[in-house]
């Protein structure tokens, strides 16, 4: 019960990387952007999706406080300033996107707040997860450690990184998919070379991961190396996808493949890692709640989960093709400022 | 144990940014439930009028929907961050019970608010209904599930302590725990309040101005019978919450909230000024005999108030926090009734929508509703002190092994982002409210109409006086 309930924590991150990490990516890409166009384009994909994504993040978060609450004891003091970091970029970021959408174009002030969120909530995450990797320290089940003792030598802040490329090149494929070449801004050899960073990215990190972390990896046995094995070659063969085709136009495969990147590393780690859940002393076991509350949080996730995906599928479904502010500008828009949104019209070209 | 800084600053983050949080959901739940009716009112008549309220409160719900979500966000890891032993302990009972808070109300808000508020155009009417109505629906589950698992600790029930970690006995009975019969009830009408509240006091506004009058009265109107009918329940529920609740599970907290040192005051106190290291009051303002009539229904007025000497001190609430809080919400609760009885009575007068006095006076309290509500937190909150878990686990011996540096920084930096959106939130409603509502909505905007029983001119011109 305690491993199936892992495996469900880790369903959630993954839907969670993968959702939010394409919206914080292109939130990210605003930043980089001068077209006031292009970007609220870009604000518009990510307008009625965010909360929904972000809803997973709370899901992890709380599945993770009920079924492991001693892992949510000791990882979240032990890594409270990124964390606070990160809460500080989805607040900017969550009410922007709502002030910028409710007027025409993209504002200035609200829409680079926006990018800035994002990128600072990109960052922040990837800091939270090399801090994590690299270890946090744990005695009787409460956080022992300092203030910094996340930066672990400087490796959380090169986790942090290329957390901030991985979510702008899931961004890149998304904005290509939904925009097409021209409107999005991303041209196939910017998309080609972010690949090409992101693969350099990951071969460094691995590299460096035994000397910075303090938990004990393994690849004893073949449970561990023959799924080890299956995740990177999925990583890979994400990666070389997205190089591949960078120019095709119906680009779908873009969020597939990044997905499948996401999915790769993660279950290369679980490998590494297993048990250990806030390395190197909290395991799965150790952290795990009474039975009576993980068989209820797994019973109720049986019942409601599958409601819950089915309608997330159905609303992203009616927006499938076009951006949210396609709709007609409101009459009451068109009367105090006449002809002012231009940025309106411009990407009804989809 | 902790210092008692560092559990002075966690407590302090966490008052202020549930605070912050809970700002929004009590206008945005009750907003919900109000675009329910606005669209549903029109589907079934046609008006465009309603059509225009519709899209007027949506903009404004938004804005507020979303500082909301984020402030939310916080509070749930601040519970890891800032209270680490507290997350050990009680984990395996609330944990699984905000995860359902998610799954079966922040998904399904968070999946049906896109069609609502971008989907007109794009789906049919129906759709937009049933849309309004389940982000509804979620917002009141979520308020379901919070209070539950805030009543938990009220009042815990259904479980048994194994290493210092509680774990569930009956799921039945930490569900359904005995504070939570009264609690969600008196919240629920608590936001519908606040909400209702503050629609009326927009509607008084458009009125004033003598912009857009028949918005102006119906969003009025609407506003002022819901809370005059809500605010004589409001008052049975908060007075049987006190009662069957507070004052048996709680003695401490209600004792507080009278703010009695001695116990010979048959007044029901307006105002002091505590001195709790002393155990006395510096100054105190009452209403004769009112004590003995609010708190035990004696209707001669000589019950004395009970005394907080009872207690010993380590097992007392603040008296400022606890006793203020109850002010706040109670003076709101019958400024509240007050000002809607006139209400009644100007409306049976004819005169209700050009009295200007009254139309300001309903502008001015605009915020009451919020206030008692939040007001009401504090009681509850500050009043289960120096407990977190009632009787079971002390905020003192809850707190993460921070740095108070570390406290210190996020605290101030949370004050600061705070503060900045929540001045950009009131700002946007304003303009949003200066701007006014658009005009009617002509018919060919929207397709499956029938032709209104009036045209969207003659209304308007019925509007002036
Ligand atoms: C899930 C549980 C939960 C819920 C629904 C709430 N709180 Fe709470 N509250 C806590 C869990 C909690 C806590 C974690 O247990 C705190 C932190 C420190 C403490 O003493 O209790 C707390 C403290 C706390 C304090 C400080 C009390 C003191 O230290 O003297 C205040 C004023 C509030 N809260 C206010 C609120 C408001 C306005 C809420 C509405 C959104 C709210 N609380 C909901
Ligand atoms: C400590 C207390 C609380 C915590 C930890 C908490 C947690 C959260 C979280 C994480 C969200 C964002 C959900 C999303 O993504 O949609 C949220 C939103 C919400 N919360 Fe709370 N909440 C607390 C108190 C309350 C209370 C007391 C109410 C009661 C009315 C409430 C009602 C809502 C509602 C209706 C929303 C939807 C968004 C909105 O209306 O602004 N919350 N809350
Ligand atoms: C005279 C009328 C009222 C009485 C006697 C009353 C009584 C109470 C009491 C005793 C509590 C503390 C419950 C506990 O934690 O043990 C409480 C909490 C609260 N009250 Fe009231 N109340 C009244 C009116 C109102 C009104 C009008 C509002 C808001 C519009 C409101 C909002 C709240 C809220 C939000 C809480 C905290 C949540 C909770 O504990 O359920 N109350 N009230």
């Amino acid at each position: 019960m305690v491993f199936l309930w892992m495996l469900i924590l880790i369903g959630a991150l993954l839907a969670y990387v993968v959702l939010d990490g394409y919206d914080l990516g292109i939130g990210t890409l605003t930043l980089l952007e001068r077209d006031p166009a292009r970007n609220r384009s870009r604000l518009d994909l990510v307008g009625n999706v965010w909360d929904g994504n972000e809803s997973w993040l709370i899901l992890l978060a709380m599945g993770l406080w009920g079924g492991f609450p001693a892992a949510y004891a000791t990882a979240l003091p032990g890594l409270y300033l990124p964390l606070c970091l990160m809460l500080g970029g989805l607040i900017f970021r969550g009410f922007a996107i709502e002030m910028t959408l409710h007027r025409p174009g993209f504002d200035p002030i609200w829409g680079r707040l926006f990018g800035i969120g994002s990128l600072v909530t990109a960052f922040a995450q990837g800091v939270v997860f090399g801090g994590l990797i690299s270890g946090v320290s744990v005695t009787n089940e409460s956080f022992v450690g300092h203030t910094w003792d996340f930066l672990g030598n400087g490796y959380a802040l090169l986790t942090g990184c290329a957390t901030v490329l991985l979510y702008t090149w899931a961004g890149a494929a998304q904005l290509r998919a939904k925009l097409g070449g021209d409107a999005s801004g991303v041209t196939s050899r910017r998309l080609r070379q972010h690949t090409v960073a992101i693969a350099l990215a990951a071969v460094v990190s691995a590299a460096l991961l035994p000397v910075a972390t303090s938990a004990r990896l393994s690849l004893a046995g073949v449970d561990r190396w023959l799924p080890f094995g299956y995740g990177v070659l999925l990583a890979a063969s994400g990666l070389w996808t997205v190089y591949r085709r960078a120019d095709r136009r119906p680009y779908q495969v873009g969020f597939f493949a990044a997905a499948a990147v996401q999915a790769g590393g993660m279950l290369a780690l679980l490998c590494l890692y297993f048990p250990q859940l806030v390395p190197p002393s909290v395991t799965i076991y150790s952290a795990a709640a009474s039975r009576l509350t993980l068989l209820f949080l797994i019973i109720m996730i049986g019942l409601i989960g599958p409601a819950t995906v089915a309608y997330g599928i159905y609303s992203h479904w009616v927006f499938r093709n076009k951006p949210v502010a396609t709709r007609a500008p409101d009459p009451g828009e068109a009367r105090t400022r006449n002809g002012a949104s231009p940025a309106l019209e411009l990407k009804g070209s989809n | 144990m902790a210092s008692t800084g560092l559990i002075d600053l966690s407590r302090w983050q966490f008052a202020t940014t549930a605070a912050f949080h809970m700002t929004f959901p009590a206008l945005s739940v009750g907003l919900a439930i109000f675009l329910v009716i606005l669209y549903a009112s029109y589907c079934r008549t046609n008006n465009p009028l309603y059509l225009q309220m519709f899209r007027f409160w949506r903009k404004i719900f938004a804005v507020g929907f979303a500082l909301g979500i984020v402030a939310g966000i916080v509070l749930t890891f601040e519970l890891g961050l800032n209270w680490g032993q507290y997350a050990r302990a009680v984990g395996p009972i609330l944990g699984p019970i905000i995860c359902l808070e998610a799954l079966t109300a922040f998904f399904l808000e968070a999946g049906f608010i896109g069609i609502l508020l971008y989907g007109e155009g794009r789906v049919s009417r129906k759709v937009t209904m049933v849309s309004t109505c389940l982000v509804a629906l979620g917002a009141l589950l979520s308020t379901a599930w919070i209070l539950s698992a805030n009543s938990w600790m009220q009042t815990p029930a259904g479980f048994k302590e194994v290493n210092g970690q509680f774990q569930p006995t009956s799921w039945y009975h930490v569900i359904f725990n005995p504070a939570f019969d009264w609690r969600f009830p008196h919240m629920v009408l608590a936001v519908l309040i606040s909400a209702s509240w503050f629609v009326a006091a927009n509607g008084a506004y458009y009125l004033l101005k003598h912009r857009a009058l028949p918005f102006g009265r119906k969003t009025m109107s609407i506003g002022l019978l819901s809370a005059a009918l809500l605010l004589p329940v409001q008052l049975y529920v908060g007075d049987s919450l006190a009662t069957y609740v507070s004052a048996v599970y709680q003695p401490a907290k209600v004792t507080a909230a009278e703010g009695n040192f001695t116990s010979d005051n048959t007044g029901w106190n307006l105002i002091v000024i505590p001195n709790q290291p002393k155990q006395r009051n510096e100054f105190r303002l009452s209403i004769p005999h009112a004590a003995s009539v609010f708190i035990y229904h004696n209707f001669s007025g000589t019950t004395p108030a009970p005394s907080l000497t009872a207690f010993p001190k380590s097992q007392q609430p603040s008296v400022w926090a606890t006793f203020y809080g109850f002010r706040v919400m109670v003076i709101g609760a019958w400024g509240m009734f007050t000002v809607a009885f006139i209400g009644l009575i100007m409306r049976m007068r004819r005169r209700l929508y050009t009295e200007r006095w009254y139309l300001r006076l309903v502008l001015w309290t605009l915020p009451f509703g919020v206030f008692a509500t939040i007001g009401g937190w504090v009681v509850s909150e500050a009043g289960r002190q120096p407990w977190l878990v009632n009787g079971q686990l002390l905020t003192a011996n809850s707190v993460s092994s921070l740095s108070t540096g570390e406290v210190i920084a996020s605290l101030a930096a949370f004050w600061v982002i705070y503060i900045g959106l929540f001045t950009a939130w009131v700002r946007q409603v304003i303009r949003e409210v200066r701007r006014g509502p658009e005009e009617l909505p002509s018919l060919d905007e929207t397709p499956t109409a029938s032709p209104p029983p009036q045209s969207a001119p003659a209304l308007v011109t019925a509007g002036s006086r």
